[in-house]
């Protein structure tokens, strides 16, 4: 009986996909203003490799793993970190280069002056990205593309 | 105030010295020359003698022209400069100054400043013997060091007394860099017209623009913004001070197995020291400490001065309290066992929830960033924050993950308050979870020390019983003496309680006392007297568009925003919406409003005003010859750079009928010296 009725209250159902909350590390912005950052405080002439920038990306994760670099460059700290290559840095490097914000060389990625302009008023609010920028300020270039070579040929070993 | 008499540069090279030597004057003056020929470099050693060349964009030399470090350019010879100098001669109304600075040198650094304390350079009281004293700028403590730091030195030779501010590098209390000051009234060729403010270099001092703006209108809200900063840090110091001592007591009280819930782990007001109470808890019920105490002496005096039977005629008694007690003494070593796996399992929990609010802080200062840096203008242009992707214009989610995958991400305003409701749910999840360890670990503290006390007991009555019938019973003499040495103990512990008790209460009422100060505090930062200087900026500043014939946007809605005391239209800068002359106007407006608010309210600015080829973007003359009329009419120093479109007729209209000084030259403003001075005197 109270099928019935069910049956007969319910004429039509559907389904609506609720919005999922989304990791950070995920979201298009973030991952863009973070490699705006590597290339603008912690890159020779403003330019990477993509290597570096994987590297840096997942350096800069956590506090964990931002005080190993630190403790590396700082210290000399011999025990290097095993990283990992992420897809979602490269559809955030495309998402970059589209937008015209970098350049890409031949093997490199350079910040373009609409970059540059865009990372300006970044580093203008003091506010946003505190951890990321303070970071970065103090790997300064000192972590560069000799370094990330030899890390990845002593990982291969 | 700050007025610019004369300045000369001096660069010495193998065929002789080059330079230049310059008058300036109270009110406008206008320098007018053609395109590269050396406006800007005149303007440039202004602010490089005083230590600024850093709103151009880099420190010492690196800022300068390469007229002024490399070579000087004659005709088609290049010729190498080996040394150059700035002079500037100034004066704050009542005390000239000369300034001497060096470019580039041989042997001298150029982060040393020579201050001379007179006319050196147009020597208005024909004196030449001044005192020189040397200043650096540019190293830790130039803004601070009172005998040698030059701006220091500035600061008080202006009269300002520019604040504390803090500072995200490290965390700390700094100056307000002069640099940061001086970007408000100095706009500078390329950069400085980009935006309101836009020179201010970067030291990572929170809201810079807002704290330049309040410190040269002299807005309360700078004392107030400060002050609850201040209260702030204290409120917070106060908490970990709490804390501290808050373990201190619990320490001191574990020792003597009491239990008080009086007193919480976070700061709270204690009126007297009676509210805190004790409790001496067993098993069975909880007795208030000083009750405790009470019985434990009053225990010890009944049998202090009874004789002590011999165990013998105790035997059969003491072997029925010794079963009673055997069985006590089991029940509570496997209580206590069970709690001690349950404190184990917690104290994981623990663990795990505190990791887990980690990563969420982690995740939501992230997201934040990304809604903080949304909302600035360059961004909202970017195809990928409109969802649109910037190849193919189709529209894409909000997501690095593959496009394809059937999911939609949250708006970033909602997954900020996601995990903002969920940075709730895991705090309270901790907080029960501590509060029940808190308890356990209290209850096994309390079997704990009963166990022992039963051990020890039940180790005195065998020990009595396998002994000589005839000699006095050591149970009996055993309990004297422990009572006796309990009694001391806890009169020597609840000193100490008492003592600890004291200063947190202290503690607690400095706290309170800061609360109820920050309370006070007006909650806008905002007193009558600074709503009445905004409300006059924001008149000036639209009377001045509407002079200047802004015309991007209605100008009646033009507001001063409070949070960066900029112009605004629907709370966003206008510079952003503005056509490119437009933004033009409206820096010409702003910057002159800030000098007329300050002047009406008797504000800091140093009544000085410098614009470097203000015609940027093909302005109309005509807008330029506005311009002119109204700095004409202040009653303060204007210094504008033109070239006025290389046309001698175009600057004769513009400045036609008004009062000026015009300072000019032939061909290039670095020429052949002949060693005489005024024969370089435009």
């Amino acid at each position: 009986m109270s099928i019935i009725i069910l049956k007969m209250a319910i004429q039509k159902l559907t389904f609506n996909r609720k919005p999922t909350p989304l990791n950070p590390e995920f979201r298009p912005l973030y991952k863009m203003c973070v490699i705006l950052l590597i290339l603008k405080i912690s890159s020779r002439s403003n330019t990477s490799s993509l290597l570096k920038l994987h590297f840096f990306s997942w350096m800069i994760k956590n506090e964990e793993r931002r005080k190993q670099l630190i403790s590396i460059v700082e210290d000399g700290n011999p025990q290097l970190p095993i990283f990992n290559i992420e897809p979602s840095l490269n559809q955030a490097i495309l998402f970059l280069s589209s937008e015209g914000l970098i350049d890409t060389l031949v093997d490199r990625f350079k910040l373009t002056e609409k970059g540059s302009a865009l990372i300006g008023e970044i580093l203008d609010d003091a506010t946003a990205f505190e951890k990321e920028i303070g970071f970065l300020n103090l790997i300064g270039k000192k972590f560069n593309e000799k370094k990330v070579d030899e890390l990845l040929n002593h990982l291969s070993k | 105030m700050i007025i610019i008499k004369a300045l000369k540069i001096e660069a010495k090279t193998k065929n002789g010295e080059y330079g230049s030597f310059q008058e300036f004057k109270q009110g406008l003056n206008i320098i007018a020359a053609n395109n590269s020929s050396g406006k800007s470099t005149l303007l440039q050693s202004i602010l490089y003698s005083l230590g600024l060349e850093e709103l151009l964009g880099g420190r010492n030399e690196k800022a300068m022209q390469s007229v002024l470090k490399d070579f000087i350019e004659i005709g088609n010879e290049m010729i190498r400069v080996n040394e150059s100098t700035v002079f500037c001669e100034l004066s704050n109304g009542q005390e000239t100054i000369t300034l001497k600075r060096h470019i580039i040198s041989q042997n001298k650094s150029n982060k040393l400043i020579s201050v001379f304390n007179g006319s050196l350079l147009l020597q208005e009281d024909g004196r030449a013997d001044f005192d020189e004293r040397l200043m650096y700028v540019h190293d830790a403590g130039s803004a601070m060091d009172v005998n040698f730091g030059f701006h220091m030195f500035l600061e008080n030779f202006l009269g300002w007394q520019v604040p504390e501010v803090h500072s995200t590098v490290d965390d700390s209390e700094k100056k307000l860099y002069l640099q940061t000051i001086f970007a408000s009234f100095i706009i500078e060729q390329k950069k400085g017209w980009s935006n309101f403010l836009a020179t201010i270099p970067y030291f990572g001092i929170k809201s810079v623009e807002a704290r330049v703006i309040e410190f040269i209108l002299k807005l309360d809200s700078f004392q107030i913004e400060n002050k609850k900063a201040k209260l702030k840090q204290n409120e917070k110091d106060l908490e970990t001070k709490w804390f501290l001592n808050w373990e201190i007591f619990k320490s001191l009280i574990n020792r003597g197995s009491i239990s008080s819930t009086s007193i919480q782990d976070t700061p709270h007001d204690i009126k007297s020291s009676e509210q805190v109470t004790l409790y001496y808890p067993t098993p069975d019920e909880n007795i208030e400490f000083t009750e405790y105490l009470k019985r434990l002496l009053e225990k010890y005096n009944e049998i202090k001065d009874i004789d002590v039977k011999t165990s013998g005629n105790l035997t059969n008694q003491r072997q029925n309290e010794l079963s009673i007690l055997t069985e006590k003494l089991n029940r509570s070593i496997f209580a206590s066992d069970q709690l001690n796996l349950e404190i184990f399992n917690e104290r994981k929990k623990l663990e795990l929830l505190k990791n887990q609010l980690l990563q969420i802080e982690n995740d939501l200062s992230k997201n934040e960033s990304v809604a903080k840096i949304s909302r600035l203008g360059g961004i909202v242009s970017l195809d990928i924050a409109k969802g649109i992707c910037a190849t193919c214009h189709q529209a894409v989610s909000d997501s690095l993950l593959p496009q394809d995958l059937l999911q939609k991400p949250m708006l970033i305003e909602d997954n900020i308050e996601y995990l903002k409701s969920q940075r709730q749910m895991v705090n309270a999840f901790i907080k029960s979870n501590r509060d029940y360890l808190l308890d356990i670990e209290d209850k096994n503290t309390k079997f704990l020390g009963q166990i022992s006390d039963l051990r020890s007991e039940i180790k005195s009555i065998k020990k009595e019983l396998i002994t000589d019938d005839r000699i006095p019973s050591v149970s009996q003499i055993e309990t004297r003496l422990e009572l006796r040495k309990q009694l001391e103990f806890y009169y020597k512990l609840k000193a100490e309680i008492d003592q600890q008790i004291e200063r947190i209460m202290e503690i607690g009422a400095e706290w309170t006392d800061t609360r109820r100060q920050l309370k006070d505090l007006p909650k806008n930062s905002f007193s009558v007297e600074d709503e009445k200087k905004l409300d006059f900026l924001t008149a000036e500043v639209k009377r001045l568009l509407n002079k200047y014939n802004y015309s991007s946007k209605p100008t009646n809605e033009v507001k001063i925003s409070r949070d960066k005391f900029i112009p605004t239209i629907n709370n966003y800068n206008i510079a952003f919406d503005s056509s490119a002359s437009d933004l033009i106007r409206s820096i010409w407006a702003y910057t002159c409003a800030l000098y007329s608010t300050s002047e009406k309210f008797n504000g800091n600015h140093p009544k000085l005003l410098i614009f470097d080829e203000p015609g940027q973007h093909s302005m109309s003359d005509k807008d330029l010859e506005i311009f002119f009329k109204e700095l004409a009419t202040y009653k303060c120093q204007t210094i504008v750079a033109a070239s006025f479109n290389n046309d001698e007729n175009i600057f004769k209209s513009t400045t036609l009928g008004l009062r000026y000084n015009l300072i000019t030259f032939d061909g290039k403003l670095i020429k052949k010296l002949n060693g005489d001075q005024s024969s370089a005197v435009a």
